[in-house]
């Protein structure tokens, strides 16, 4: 599943990030899902907490945020939201696009505990 | 202690990626994916290419283990593949996704081509349902003509949809059962694919 995939990117970035720190217990991460990745929450929490399991973000609480697409016309610069996934332009009509939000996720926060 | 971190969770898979791409480029082998949801006829389609190209069907190889867990290909599986391959004898290598979502959006492989199937035989949201994949193509193929009623307009639909997601790639229709359109798929992998011509593999 792309949700395992990404989960488990996301704990080996996490637990990057506790050792950096010093973290001794993960208590809450903070991501940002682009739309575009087309995960589904429900899938992608369980896979998180497979993924974590047995480290110190087990028991972490992971709070999501959606970020929808946004799409930028490569031909008239105008800058949409595409409508169920139809990347045509509303401005000019072309289908020539850059996705410039919502094609990511973004690792945002990491809060937890050190042991001092 | 909270630490604000805004960094992106794919950005391992993405090195990788860039690591693959180089590693193709400096051994002129063009790497080639093929994507698109189950039952397209990713596989099918790559067996009668190697086939009609003459490529033996002993180089081709099919990697179920580490699509095991994901259901698509990482970066790092495809850089394990390449390193089971003597790179400097290979022009062009395939990569057969194996279905699922295909990483939604598609995440990069290092792959230099992206083709991305449609089968003819699919429901009318076959496009929106991919459109953050095939907006990324570089060839789109929409397979299995052959089983596709002329009556309902089904590739025509196909066809209008795909205008709305990307109207830069070019679109080839084909069967890779009946021969139908493999003329154009060839001759565009011989047109855009440095190293088709020699020797294709398969992975």
């Amino acid at each position: 599943m792309h949700e395992t995939f990404v989960a488990h990117a996301l704990i080996d970035q996490v637990l990057i990030v506790a050792g950096q720190n010093r973290l001794t217990l993960v208590e809450e991460i903070e991501v940002a899902l682009g739309e575009a990745q087309q995960l589904e929450w429900d899938t992608f929490e369980v896979a998180f907490a497979t993924a974590a399991s047995g480290t110190i973000a087990a028991q972490a609480n992971l709070r999501l945020e959606n970020v929808p697409i946004t799409a930028r016309c490569r031909a008239c610069d105008c800058f949409f939201i595409p409508g169920y996934n139809l990347y045509t332009c509303p401005s000019c009509h072309r289908s020539n696009t850059d996705i410039v939000a919502g094609n990511d996720v973004i690792l945002k926060t990491v809060n937890g505990q050190t042991q001092e | 202690m909270l630490i604000r971190v805004d960094r992106s969770v794919l950005q391992t898979n993405d090195a990788l990626a860039a690591q693959n791409r180089s590693r193709a480029e400096a051994s002129q082998t063009t790497l080639v994916l093929l994507s698109g949801t189950p039952g397209c006829g990713k596989t099918t389609l790559l067996q009668t290419t190697l086939a009609q190209e003459s490529a033996s069907l002993d180089g081709i190889r099919m990697l179920d283990a580490p699509t095991g867990a994901y259901d698509h290909w990482t970066a790092a599986q495809v850089r394990e593949a390449l390193d089971t391959y003597d790179l400097a004898e290979i022009g062009c290598l395939f990569i057969d996704d194996t279905g699922g979502r295909a990483g939604a959006g598609g995440i990069d492989l290092g792959e230099q081509k992206r083709v991305v199937l449609v089968s003819a035989c699919e429901g009318d949201g076959a496009v929106a349902g991919n459109a953050p994949l095939l907006r990324t193509a570089d060839l789109i193929l929409i397979t299995k003509v052959d089983r596709s009623d002329p009556g309902d307009h089904r590739i025509d639909r196909i066809r209008n949809d795909l205008a709305k997601v990307n109207a830069q790639a070019p679109v080839h229709e084909l069967s890779a059962f009946s021969g139908e359109g493999m003329d154009d798929w060839l001759a565009w992998l011989e047109t855009n694919v440095v190293g088709f011509a020699s020797e294709p593999v398969c992975c």
